[in-house]
């Protein structure tokens, strides 16, 4: 399997830099979960929910590690699957693709929710705009976030640039005066649900997921072997630090026994401001929710789309676009049931854990692929701009994460056991499915171009390694 | 890897058995006492990886043996 080479099938035109690439990332991040979680979790949890937050970011840490490992030496689109076919199992990697629609679902669902509970706080108090049912708006938004990725990633970075800025100025805007308002009696009893506060650190590991995002785009950003672990870094370190400001805001502000309601943050921010305060609120919340949407939808298009190309779902998944370049079958299969499921959206804590445990199994395969990086693909991982040395920084970071997402899985289970079973059921299913893809394709064709990797792809890692004997 | 051996790992038993070892533990779990969950899924997970192996091996011996004696 040693860098292995496969035909090349087509790939995505490179077109986004650090900037835009630091604004997809942190966007996504810093959105849904920061509006619509904190509330019914600082409800179960109590003041808990900070430390469940700091604690979420240690696999969280570990997931960017993995990324920007991963990232620099194989950028390609479709990253965590690709690197898991082909660094682990082929079939713990077919089940990213596989298992990405109850994902994407999941994740646009809770989004949905968030939606509808903050227009409904800027509708009431504008009287003069037209009254909308919040399902008719949750549609609009769908159906625009559906349209504007079909026309293309550069157009959706362009976009989230501009919505990001304003995420940014609202957060910033409840959590500075905010800061001034807390009361510290709010913050006893810090522990007021042992078992709240462990689902709490499972569900606030979701938003943390918006880091993976840069390995499915690998393809279409620039330098990315540079681009990619920069942009990591510098975008965990923002995102860590609004998420703890803001929560520690809101559970200071409000005892915790008054919070359980998605729009908690709208309610909180009218203890503090003057009667506009809920609506910039609400309006930063709205700007939250389209910038995942947007992301969420980008994202997992392009790990559909390469299980496509590679053969192992539909070929037709993998069609991109004549006119546009995206890949808008894919779009469209991830986009359009959504629709359907909106009216069902309800248990967002059990969706967001359901998001979480099914993230955390990919990321555990993640930690052992790369592991075996190095050795699968050693000129990649010799070229790439950001490396560990394998008995060093790599065996502690893989060892690390291993553990990190192996505990909370535990919890997960502990917690929820019926998640847990529900993720296991459906991987059965994808086994089965897997194994009628195989025998309905060349089996051994396809496992190996499921263990191997696309011409350009193979290509970048030569390509660097001659650039630097010249430079030698 | 020659394509016996890639054809038999392509089923990807040991896959399989690790997937079906955890799913029987956290049913064994919740039917029985949830501390088991801690255990029995790792356990589970562990044996229907090494039985999934076994049979890889098998399969790809079975197969050896069918390519020789059609030679």
């Amino acid at each position: 399997m040693s860098d292995g080479v496969e035909s090349d099938s087509g790939s995505l035109p490179a077109s986004i830099g650090l900037i835009a690439v630091l604004a997809l990332v942190v966007g996504n991040a810093i959105s849904v979960p920061i509006f619509v979680l904190t509330g019914p979790l600082a409800g179960g949890a109590g003041p808990a929910v900070i430390l469940a937050a700091m604690l979420a970011a240690i696999p969280a840490g570990f997931v960017v590690l993995y990324n920007a490992l991963l990232g620099s030496a194989m950028p390609v689109a479709g990253g965590l699957y690709v690197y898991i076919s082909r660094l682990t199992a082929p079939f713990w990697g077919f089940l990213v693709p596989f298992t990405i629609p109850l994902v994407a679902w999941a994740a646009l669902l809770i989004t949905a929710v968030g939606f509808a509970e903050f227009t409904r706080v800027i509708l009431a108090a504008v009287p003069q705009v037209p009254t909308l049912s919040a399902s008719v708006l949750i549609y609009l938004l769908l159906l625009f976030v559906l349209f504007i990725n079909l026309v293309g990633l550069r157009l959706v970075a362009q976009l989230q640039l501009i919505l990001v800025v304003g995420l940014v100025i609202t957060l910033l805007t409840f959590i500075i005066p905010g800061s001034t308002a807390v009361d510290f009696s709010n913050y006893t009893p810090f522990f007021p649900d042992y078992g709240a506060f462990a689902l709490a650190a499972v569900a606030l590991f979701y938003p943390f997921l918006g880091f993976g995002l840069l390995v499915e785009l690998g393809e279409e950003i620039d330098d990315p072997s540079w681009t990619i672990p920069v942009a990591l870094f510098i975008g965990i370190g923002v995102v860590v630090a609004f998420y703890v400001a803001l929560i520690a805001v809101l559970v200071g502000v409000m005892p915790y026994t008054q919070l359980g309601s998605e729009g908690d943050l709208a309610t909180a921010a009218a203890v503090f401001l003057p009667s506009w305060g809920p609506l910039v609120i609400a309006s930063g919340a709205i700007l939250a929710v389209i910038t995942s949407v947007n992301t969420s939808l980008l994202v997992f298009s392009r790990t559909i789309m390469r299980a496509g190309r590679d053969g192992i779902l539909p070929e037709s998944l993998s069609n991109i676009h004549p006119r546009f370049g995206t890949p808008y079958v894919s779009l469209l299969v991830l986009g359009v049931p959504p629709l359907l499921l909106v009216p069902i959206a309800e248990d967002i804590v059990g969706l967001s854990a359901f998001i979480g445990l099914a993230s955390l199994t990919a990321y555990f395969f993640s930690a052992i692929g790369l592991w075996n990086l190095p050795k699968e693909f050693p000129t990649h991982y010799e070229t790439a701009r950001f490396s560990l040395r394998r008995y060093r920084g790599l065996l502690l970071a893989v060892l690390g994460g291993a553990f990190a997402t192996a505990a909370f899985w535990v919890v997960t289970l502990l917690q929820r056991p019926e998640i847990g079973l529900i993720l296991i059921g459906w991987f059965a299913v994808g086994y089965v499915y897997y194994r009628y893809r195989i025998r309905k394709t060349d089996s051994v064709d396809m496992y190996r171009t499921m263990t191997t990797l696309d011409a350009h792809e193979a290509a970048t890692a030569h390509e660097r390694a001659d650039k630097r004997e010249r430079a030698e | 890897m020659d394509d016996v051996e890639c054809a038999v790992a392509a089923a990807q038993y040991p896959e399989g058995g690790l997937m079906l070892g955890l799913g029987l533990g956290i049913v064994l779990a919740v039917l029985t006492t949830d501390f088991l969950v801690v255990v029995a899924p790792f356990v589970l997970g562990t044996i229907g990886f090494v039985v999934g192996r076994r049979v890889r091996d098998r399969k790809v011996r079975t197969l050896r043996k069918r390519d020789n004696h059609a030679e």
